[in-house]
């Protein structure tokens, strides 16, 4: 089967000449697509799966050690199979011409596949940039300076350093302001490149960076950073085209299957809604939330009693999780206006809000059947501000209130303590597995809990344990060894059902390689909702009962 | 009572202190008093045909493109009428569609608020929007609400404000348009006053208006100390790069702010409800218990406070060379910053379709038009001077009156339907003067960078 030739709009080239002349070094931009060839579906799925293999290694071993520290690179080399390591990481010094182009060819054609695999929904696309991005940057950290010099100049990132005499002028701000471990490192900084803040935005968020009229002063050393944050736009963009096209031809395309059932082997469930059935209605919630729900859900929850409203992007993340649970979109509509009337909102104010609701749920709009977010998505997402309870609390409380949030829910000071300590080394999600394993440790017994990767996934694997005769489905996609990638030939079932996909077109996002702006649509009639409120809640201070309160 | 008055009161006290308080200001201030929501519409037909600067508006909102007639055909307007009628995605082609459409004289239409959106990919023509048109332009903005501030506010909360927490927007504006300029380079920053609680910025510059959502968000994110999620109970935040430029420049702003209005103005220290407050943020329970001797025993704010800064400082001496010192070193800071530091809402300014309202556009409820602030003379804007549109209606009457005694002069309607005068010029005749000279000037520098990057692209053709 030509599958290359099958998806000729998407790879229409002659052969190319890039990389003619093989280069030494692995790091790879992945400018131009691969050769123009035919390859069977055999070969097309299995150098997928290898590649997944790679990919599922960066992120668990991201989940345990901080990118850039030596135990993750010791984690890397140990976790990634000789073969695989040879082919992906770092070749061997010592090999034929010919090992090195089947490597450099393999390498090309499965990153390509993958982009195929992984370009048509957000949050697969979102995972797939993110280890790409990882595996680039760990290549390029093995190179050496000459390299990677060489490597920058063929990918037309040609940086110039910050010249002498500028640099003597502001050498001592430049010492206090760039970010670094201790003072040996900031004595080494040396070079500094001058390059617009646009392509340093992972610097200048966390301030690593000293800015002067929109100059960003880049250090040497975090000049990797702005090369793998090109190499993200990069991707992203390449992805959105290539979703685009893919959308085009989705009727005649044989390959469509095949890419599903690989996309589904990444991080197993979606969870749209309607996949699992607890018996969940607005009466029982209060008592889920006290046994099952994840923290972020618990506390946007406990703020929808306690406030009786939640701002835009809790009724979002929170809402969704709802109807990944299995809440009906009647429940979520009775519990949002029985709480937002509580709070004094009219009944007219509240339609905007049932349109909200009803856009979730794929009745509105361009009616999309929206997935919860995952974990990912909410870490990596809007970090709430003041007066937002949505986002991860292991990753948004500051440290002193999760440690009494922790305390309240009844977790003893060891386990507090521990949570603690994971969330100050930037393990969020496995600071989350620990609560888990903390409040279900009765019933866990001495079953291995992977990381949680989704509040979904955290309250169904909740209710399997605490009351399994509630869980329709029983096959745990958690309390298991870390996944092998799903095998489309041997699991034809989990290929049926990725295919059949969930009901209503998967949201798909193009236009723009901005992270969030597939969620437009719903974002922008959910705020409706929020703006129309926010006039209501003006002309509701018009009430003369509530002007009399106010002169009491 | 109704809320307008409120804020009145409270506002008079400041204009007492004031020292040159004309007569005729006191009757203004008399005028404006006055407001009541229920005649808004009536008032707002008045202000869109006399005061709205429509010319000023549409040179801004068109940034220059003089030959592309669609440009501000892409924009989307939101308007919200009488009774909370919501309209979504509102375009004009043109300056003259919009002042058509906001002068129609049917009350059931006329905007009660105005709100500026993105521009899109194509024209919008529908209240339902078409997916495959998509927010492409925005300026970055900035909504700095008074209401975010309540955990660390010891005189108002909520929609109130009064002379003693408006500062707090100051020193917003201050430490904001200093990072928007010196580190990030723009020059095109329109600070705006929201008619009621807070202030809005618009970054207009063409670099500005292109910025992708992750540029958006890191700059909030650079400029952000305080974050989200220990709402309730202020917590003392973490700063652990007090030496990077920016933070360092932000602490010499929010020391002297700390110092003059809480400590001086607020006597923080001696406040029943702020010392508590101020107190558990040494989070340390024997340092707690050492600082409350102390003060126990030293009367005056500002004594107080030199006297916790003294404790403080020996306390972290002590703390050097152990584990505990990197979180205390800069623990007086902290406070000082959990204090009064802008709270940024993340949300709107990262997106590019969030709405916000628009500039000279009228508060609905507290009838004060939402006027431009000089960010270099940021202290000296008085939210509570700003004029309400009854309080415009009035002088500018006042204006004809007086110009009818000397010379054969029409109505002010008569005026404006004659096409005598623009409201730009109608307005220089009230209180709306000096904002109309702002944004006027805002509006000639945009134009002059457009001038000179023409001008440049010529040099270039000529060099051909
Ligand atoms: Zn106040």
């Amino acid at each position: 089967m030509e599958v290359f030739g099958s998806a000729q709009k998407m790879v229409k080239r002659e052969a190319l000449t890039t990389n003619k002349h093989a280069p030494t070094f692995t790091t790879n931009f992945f400018l131009e697509p691969p050769y123009y060839e035919s390859i069977n579906l055999q070969e097309f799925e299995a150098y997928a799966i290898e590649r997944l293999k790679v990919l599922r290694a960066f992120e668990n071993v991201a989940f345990k050690s901080p990118r850039g520290s030596p135990e993750y690179a010791e984690a890397i080399i140990k976790d990634i199979n000789k073969d695989l390591r040879y082919r992906y990481i770092r070749p061997l010094t010592i090999t034929s011409e010919d090992v090195l182009l089947e490597n450099k060819r393999r390498d090309v054609l499965s990153h390509f596949i993958l982009r195929m695999v992984f370009c048509r929904n957000e949050e697969q696309k979102r995972w797939f940039i993110q280890q790409e991005v990882d595996l680039f940057r760990f290549r390029l950290s093995q190179e050496d300076a000459s390299t990677i010099s060489l490597f920058l100049k063929e990918s037309n990132l040609d940086y110039t350093p910050l010249p002498d005499e500028e640099y003597r002028n502001i050498r001592p701000i430049l010492e206090k302001s760039t970010y670094h471990y201790n003072n040996s490192q900031a004595i080494a900084d040396t070079e500094f490149y001058k390059i617009d803040f646009l392509e340093a935005l992972d610097s200048v968020r966390q301030r690593k960076v000293y800015l002067s009229q929109g100059w960003a002063y880049v250090p040497r050393r975090l000049l990797l950073d702005v090369v793998c944050g090109r190499y993200r736009d990069h991707l992203a963009m390449e992805l959105s085209k290539l979703s685009r096209v893919i959308a085009d031809s989705q009727e005649e395309n044989r390959l469509i299957p095949v890419l599903n059932s690989l996309a589904s082997g990444y991080t197993g469930s979606s969870y749209s809604a309607g996949e699992f059935e607890f018996g969940i209605t607005v009466d029982n919630l209060d008592q889920l939330s006290n046994e099952s729900f994840p923290l972020c859900a618990k506390n946007m929850h406990e703020h929808l009693r306690k406030d009786h409203h939640l701002k835009h992007h809790a009724r979002l993340q929170y809402g969704l999780y709802l109807k990944g649970i299995g809440l009906s979109m009647d429940d979520e509509m009775k519990l949002y206006r029985t709480e937002f009337m509580k709070g004094g909102m009219t009944d007219k104010a509240f339609k905007q809000h049932e349109y909200g609701v009803r856009h979730m749920y794929g009745k509105e709009g361009r009616r999309v059947n929206y997935t919860p977010y995952s974990c990912i998505k909410i870490i990596t997402g809007n970090p709430p501000g003041p007066d937002d309870h949505h986002g991860c609390p292991f990753r948004h409380f500051n440290p002193s209130l999760l440690q009494q949030r922790l305390k309240s829910y009844g977790v003893p000071p060891k386990g507090v303590e521990e949570v603690i300590s994971l969330v100050s080394r930037g393990h969020y999600q496995i600071a989350c597995t620990k609560y888990f394993e903390i409040t279900h440790k009765e019933k866990l017994e001495n079953a291995l809990v992977e990381s949680i990767q989704h509040p979904n996934q955290y309250f169904e694997e909740s209710r399997r344990l605490l009351h399994p005769e509630t869980v329709k489905e029983t096959q745990s996609t958690f309390l298991r060894k870390p996944a092998e990638p799903v095998n489309v030939m041997q699991n034809s079932s989990t290929a049926q059902r990725a295919y059949s996909g969930p009901a209503g077109p998967v949201s798909s996002f193009d236009e723009t390689a901005d992270d969030f702006l597939g969620d437009i649509d719903l974002d922008a009639a959910l705020l409706d909702a929020e703006t129309s409120q926010a006039t209501t809640s003006n002309s509701m201070n018009t009430d003369p009962s509530n002007g009399q309160q106010r002169a009491a | 009572m109704n809320d307008g008055e409120v804020e009145e009161s409270s506002g008079s006290v400041l204009a007492e202190r004031r020292t040159n308080v004309e007569v005729s200001d006191k009757a203004t201030a008399k005028a404006a008093a006055s407001f009541q929501p229920e005649e808004l519409d009536e008032l707002l037909r008045l202000y869109y045909q006399r005061f709205f600067p429509f010319q000023l508006f549409y040179r801004w909102l068109n940034y220059g493109h003089i030959n592309d007639r669609n440009f501000f055909g892409l924009r989307e307007f939101c308007l919200t009428l009488k009774d909370d009628v919501y309209l979504r995605y509102q375009s004009f082609d043109n300056q003259a569609k919009m002042e058509e459409r906001l002068r129609q004289k049917d009350p059931r239409v006329i905007p009660f608020k105005i709100d500026i959106g993105p521009i899109y990919s194509a024209r919008i023509t529908d209240t339902k929007l078409n997916p495959s048109i998509v927010p492409v332009e925005r300026e970055l903005i900035f909504d700095i609400d008074m209401t975010d501030y309540d955990e660390v506010r010891l005189c108002c909360s909520g929609a109130d404000i009064c002379g003693k927490c408006w500062p707090l927007m100051v020193l917003a504006i201050k430490i904001i348009h200093r990072v928007l300029t010196e580190d990030f380079g723009f020059q095109h920053i329109f600070w705006v006053f929201s008619g009621r609680r807070g202030v809005h910025c618009w970054v207009c510059d063409k670099k500005a208006r292109s910025l992708k959502q992750a540029a958006r968000s890191a700059i909030v994110e650079y400029l952000t100390m305080i974050k989200g999620g220990n709402v309730g109970k202020a917590r003392r935040v973490q700063i652990q790069d007090s030496e990077h430029a920016a933070v360092a420049k932000a602490l010499n702003l929010v020391r002297a702010y700390f110092l003059r209005h809480l400590v001086r103005e607020q006597k923080i220290m001696e406040s029943k409800k702020g010392l508590p407050k101020l107190l558990s943020m040494l989070e340390d329970e024997t340092l707690i218990a050492k600082v409350k001797k102390t003060i126990d025993n030293t009367h005056g704010s500002e004594k107080r406070w030199n006297s916790l800064v003294e404790e403080v400082t020996q306390f972290v001496q002590e703390k050097k060379g152990t584990p505990e010192y990197r979180k205390v070193r800069n623990m007086l800071d902290e406070m000082q910053v959990q204090f009064c530091y802008p709270r940024l809402d993340v949300n709107v300014s990262h997106g590019l379709n969030h709405l916000l309202k628009s500039p000279f556009s009228i508060h609905p409820k507290t009838g004060r038009v939402c006027v431009p602030i000089n960010p270099d003379f940021a202290d000296s804007f008085n939210p509570f001077d700003v004029p309400t549109v009854k309080q415009l209606e009035h002088e500018l009457n006042v204006a004809y009156d007086a110009a009818k005694n000397q010379m054969d002069i029409s109505t002010p309607d008569d005026a404006i339907e004659n096409k005598k005068v623009s409201p730009e010029v109608e307005a220089k005749k009230t209180s709306l003067k000096e904002s109309i000279i702002l944004f006027e000037t805002f509006v000639r520098r945009l134009e002059a960078s457009w001038k000179r990057q023409r001008d440049r692209a010529e040099d270039q053709k000529m060099e051909f």
